[in-house]
């Protein structure tokens, strides 16, 4: 789509003088120009056509209008627009104002043909530019949002509701990136139990979202599927850091936090696996447990070997799994204390969806903004019935 | 960046500061590490490792570190895993309290030596 450049100048005798200048470089580049005396008329046509002007080239003082005004109204329809103002005056004051309302250059009349030719030059080649980093943008925002949407379908939304326990989940990834690093997963075991999942990537978007794809990929199929003994969350995750190395060979800069609890509803045990995430919490009563053991992320070694934490459970008590978009803290960019989860927990644990309570409550505390893809996956344990 | 000191602003919340000695390199990471900024730390730090001489120390001091993500934990295991193929003493100093206590829930902190 080629671009014009539109001229305003309330004096005929301009708009002539301007025309016979510009006629020959526009003719050699192609360039379509347009010319008014009247600025409303310029508002009325830009707002109709401002896709297709790159350029306006503007008289500040228009007793319709004056140049200032006509460039914040035609900015308001198009941001993109580049601007130009014409000005018999040199008032520094004035020329610092118009600088700071986004005029890209100002003429002074009488202009020197040399001078406005390079400026318009100049104008069209930075209009160009942003045009195509605005479409580069679009697109990647397009590419973003399907991967978004593929992510969703990869992840679960739902649980299957258990006898035993219930599962729920929150995932939030950056909102501006539509995906992200955080991966989770539950499998119900039938009446034997349940293994969750919770997992981060570094970084975000894309790049997170497409190691968390390649988790789903193989997680169920080699590791869940096959291993008989699922409570030695250890080894599970023994096992997955080693093929995790071997898959991300090429990539030793990216790690990946990792936690597997499986629940045993008939012994009432809590087994715990961790490799380099954040703590668990337990929340029995109104007391809340810090269930962790310091260990490196997957990708970190190659032959760690993973121990495995044993937890008795009751009947009610609920397992908080999250990801450190919501564990950490803004002001020190360490975790929150164990006060602030114990206090959280205990406000939320009487709301009707913990999960949301959860988020809420901890984006309050980092002023609205997470900065990082959070997810909360809670189990409450129901306990198992006789017989 | 062949220099015996030298100093890179960020303009994304990471200054980085460098000094030669005759047992190394010592460079100072003053700000944070996040998603952000990642790309260009890790740039400049591979940059000073790679004109590192064999068998010398590559110190990092970290006391103006005050934040690193997951993204930068990660930068740092990279380095470690490139410094100990050069055979090339990755030493972490004076980590800031914060951070040392985020590295050491997580567990990191085990694979570096420390000062």
């Amino acid at each position: 789509m080629s671009s014009k450049i539109v001229f305003v100048d309330d004096e005929s005798s301009v708009i002539a003088a301007l025309k016979r200048e510009i006629k020959p470089w526009c003719k050699e580049k192609g360039v379509e120009a347009l010319f008014f005396t009247s600025p409303l008329e310029v508002e009325s046509y830009i707002t109709k056509n401002h896709r297709t002007i790159a350029l306006l080239v503007t008289d500040l003082n228009m007793p319709e209008m004056n140049g200032t005004e006509l460039i914040a109204r035609v900015s308001r329809v198009d941001d993109s627009i580049m601007f130009i103002l014409l000005t018999a005056f040199t008032n520094p004051e004035e020329i610092n104002q118009m600088m700071k309302s986004g005029v890209f250059s100002f003429l002074l009349k009488p202009w020197e043909g040399n001078y406005l030719i390079r400026e318009l030059e100049k104008a069209l080649s930075v209009y160009r530019i942003r045009r195509e980093n605005r479409t580069f943008y679009e697109r990647m925002e397009e590419e973003l949002l399907w991967a978004g949407e593929l992510q969703k379908t990869l992840l679960k939304h739902e649980i299957p509701a258990q006898p035993e326990a219930d599962v729920d989940v929150l995932y939030r990834p950056l909102p501006a990136l539509h995906c992200g690093g955080d991966y989770y997963d539950v499998f119900p075991l039938s009446e034997k139990g349940i293994l969750a999942v919770i997992g981060d990537v570094s970084g975000h978007g894309v790049r997170g979202a497409f190691i968390t794809a390649m988790l789903k990929s193989f997680l169920y199929k080699d590791f869940v599927r096959k291993q008989e003994s699922l409570q030695h969350c250890g080894d599970f995750l023994t096992r997955l850091n080693r093929r995790l190395s071997r898959e991300l060979e090429r990539l030793p800069d990216i790690i990946v936090t990792f936690c597997a609890v499986y629940i045993d509803y008939r012994e009432m045990v809590l087994h715990y696996g961790n490799a380099g995430h954040v703590p668990l919490y337990l929340l029995r009563g109104r007391t809340l447990h810090r269930i962790h053991y310091p260990s490196p992320a997957l990708n970190m070694s190659d032959d760690y070997r993973f121990p495995t934490k044993k937890v008795r459970l009751k009947e009610g008590d609920r397992i908080i799994l999250v990801t450190d978009g919501l564990a950490e803290e803004a002001d020190t960019g360490g975790l929150h204390t164990h006060e602030v989860w114990q206090t959280v927990a205990a406000e939320c644990d009487k709301s009707s969806s913990f999960n949301k309570c959860l988020v809420q409550k901890m984006r309050e505390r980092r002023d609205n903004d997470f900065g990082d893809d959070v997810t909360a996956l809670t189990i409450k344990f129901k306990g198992v019935e006789d017989g | 960046m062949d220099e015996t000191s030298g100093y890179e602003k960020g303009i994304d919340d990471c200054d980085i500061e460098w000094d030669r000695n005759e047992k190394g390199l010592q460079v100072r990471l003053i700000g944070l590490i996040d998603t952000n900024n990642s790309n260009r730390v890790k740039k400049v730090l591979f940059a000073l490792l790679d004109e590192t001489e064999l068998g010398k120390e590559y110190v990092l001091e970290l006391s103006r570190l005050n934040y690193i993500s997951s993204t930068g934990v990660g930068l740092l295991s990279y380095l470690l895993i490139e410094s100990q193929k050069k055979q090339i003493r990755l030493i972490l100093e004076n980590i800031n309290p914060r951070v040392r206590d985020l590295l050491s829930t997580l567990g990191f902190l085990s694979f570096f030596e420390g000062r």
